[in-house]
């Protein structure tokens, strides 16, 4: 199907994540911190970023996707905050190809906003 | 001896000496006008020998006594002497009768009143200066007897307070006085028992109407001219500032209160986001077996508690935000301006002096005023606490490529090197006791980054300065 990264400190969140989108029979790949989410991309080349804003390393999520589009305008974001700010929230509604998930989210919404932006490919 | 034997030409003569000897012009003039003798000091004045005067009448002289033919007249006259000096002569001049009724002379004394008029006009002059200035500032000025019983109040006091000035004359300050103030100000008044002492007080002095109205005051101790002791009252109007702090203090709290939600939010939110989302897929797979098991309701139970948390938080997060969705366009020189007027107050209790160079037409700015005025208060505040007074803090403003950027530069201890970057973080505190909540900065750089801006700790050689970046309108997020 796809190739997922999800970049998230918090590893309960991110285990869910994961699991939702293996059954759902994406290819996923997880790791923690910026710096690694942005070697991970590298590495993975993937369809769907989900990254959370507040990473425990720089860059934060935003910049992170920021720059991964530059590179790779093809590639689609969810952004996930668990401090949504009007920034952010400007941010991800001026792109089709972003959304933002504000925590906590049901597994509904996930599911819809993967389905969505999965689909637009 | 000749003298001696003739009674009246001794008294002549000693009369002579006298007139000589005082310097208020005298002339005697016959019936017909004209002088038939002047003392010395027609010559200092008029600056002509006395023996050239006699003869002549004062009106071909060019001067002299204008009524001199009246019974008895005074005025001041112009007079010129031959150097062309014009000097001002006092003159009173009384004609003399004889027995069968006819003029027998007109006797005229003149003093030269020039430098005393001139001092006179000096001291009326600076009277209407002084009694200007001290109905025209904006302060309440009063001068009080040494005791505490008005004497002067300017015109502000009826601005300010409601009453006219007779309300205050010859009554005492007590009676004007909130009860509660009594104690302070009669202990206050009792020290400014010697001139050159001066005290401050804050004290509530009644309205017109009801209520009292707050006054900052500085009262001196000085000599008047009559040897007592009087006091000089110099007083604010305080209602006005702290209506601005208490304005200060909620925008305060609101931020605070924002720091602390965005905290909570940050650290509730993402464990929260982890138990709905697995209750989620446990309830998902349990559903397939047994929906309506208890295992399923529990897990139900528990994604709808987490949702509820989620929307608690959220609640939070929309009360602190209050007031902050407002964003227009800004002159960040203004705002540095009013932070500085903000925390005047607080510079003067410290011991510090602010200086503020901007650079003038920066760029605007968009955001939330009161935020970013918050933002200088709590680096004008942090600054005043660097270090022991007297402490000199500077506030500079300059275009950047991308925008404006402020720097408040102090010269306090500075902050050791390992702990710059600790310096925003919430609760970090160097000061101790004496600082304030801990969570200056750290609201400070959250609503800088809120407005796509960013604020740092820069090198410099001693002190400490901080510097703020904000984009200019157009550019960054807004």
């Amino acid at each position: 199907m796809a190739r997922v990264l999800v970049a998230e400190d918090e590893l309960g969140l991110a285990q869910g994540l994961i699991e939702v989108l293996q059954a759902a029979g994406h290819e996923v790949r997880s790791t923690a911190g910026g710096g690694p989410a942005r070697e991970l991309a590298r590495e993975l080349v993937p369809d769907l970023v989900i990254s959370d804003w507040a990473l425990a390393s720089p860059p934060d999520g935003q910049v992170f996707i920021d720059e991964l589009r530059a590179e790779r305008p093809a590639v689609r974001a969810i952004l996930m905050t668990g401090y949504p700010s009007e920034r952010l929230r400007a941010w991800a509604s001026a792109d089709p190809s972003l959304t933002l998930l504000e925590k906590p989210f049901s597994l509904a919404d996930f599911r819809a906003a993967v389905a969505r932006l999965l689909a637009a490919s | 001896m000749a003298a001696a034997a003739d009674p009246r030409r001794a008294f002549e003569a000693a009369a002579g000496i006298l007139l000589d000897g005082i310097d208020i012009i005298a002339l005697v003039l016959d019936p017909a006008g004209r002088v038939v003798l002047a003392n010395r000091a027609c010559e200092d004045v008029l600056g002509m020998p006395a023996d050239k005067l006699l003869g002549r009448t004062p009106l071909e002289l060019g001067f002299g006594p204008r009524e001199a033919c009246g019974d008895e007249a005074t005025g001041d006259v112009e007079v010129c002497d031959t150097s062309g000096r014009v000097r001002l002569v006092a003159w009173t001049s009384r004609v003399l009768f004889a027995p069968d009724g006819a003029v027998s002379c007109v006797v005229a004394t003149g003093t030269d009143v020039t430098d005393a008029r001139a001092n006179e006009q000096r001291l009326r002059e600076s009277e209407r200066r002084f009694r200007e200035l001290a109905e025209n500032v904006n302060d309440l000025v009063a001068e009080l007897t040494g005791d505490g019983v008005f004497t002067y109040v300017n015109p502000r006091f009826e601005t300010v307070l409601g009453f006219p000035p007779e309300h205050y004359l010859g009554s005492s300050l007590d009676r004007q006085l909130h009860p509660d103030d009594l104690d302070d100000v009669r202990r206050t008044v009792a020290e400014l028992a010697e001139p050159g002492v001066s005290r401050q007080c804050v004290m509530r002095l009644a309205r017109r109407g009801g209520g009292h109205c707050t006054l900052e005051s500085v009262a001196r101790a000085f000599p008047a001219r009559d040897g007592t002791l009087r006091l000089a009252v110099i007083a604010r109007d305080l209602s006005e500032r702290t209506a601005a702090e208490a304005e200060l203090r909620r925008a305060d709290r609101l931020v605070t209160l924002g720091t602390f939600a965005a905290g909570v939010a940050h650290e509730i939110n993402n464990p929260v986001g982890a138990i709905l989302l697995g209750s989620e897929i446990a309830l998902e797979r349990e559903r397939e077996t047994a929906p309506q098991g208890h295992a399923a309701q529990a897990l139900q139970r528990i994604a709808d508690h987490a949702r509820r948390c989620g929307a608690i938080v959220g609640s939070m997060l929309a009360f602190a935000a209050q007031g902050r969705s407002e964003r227009r366009r800004h002159d960040v020189n203004q705002l540095v301006q009013r932070a500085a007027r903000l925390v005047q107050g607080y510079a003067r209790e410290r011991g510090a002096r602010l200086r503020l160079a901007c650079t003038p037409e920066l760029p605007p700015i968009v955001g939330n005023g009161v935020e970013i005025e918050q933002v200088f208060v709590n680096l004008l505040r942090n600054a005043m606490e660097s270090g022991r007074a007297p402490l000199s803090i500077e506030i500079t403003t300059e275009r950047t490529p991308h925008g404006v950027c402020a720097r408040v530069r102090d010269d306090g201890d500075g902050i050791p090197e390992h702990t710059r970057e600790r310096v925003f973080e919430p609760f970090f505190s160097t000061k101790g006791g004496s600082g304030g909540t801990g969570l200056g900065l750290a609201i400070a750089r959250r609503i800088v980054a809120d407005h796509g801006g960013e604020i740092r700790v820069e090198d410099c050689a001693a002190g400490t300065c901080f510097a703020v970046e904000l984009p200019c309108a157009g550019r960054g997020p807004g």
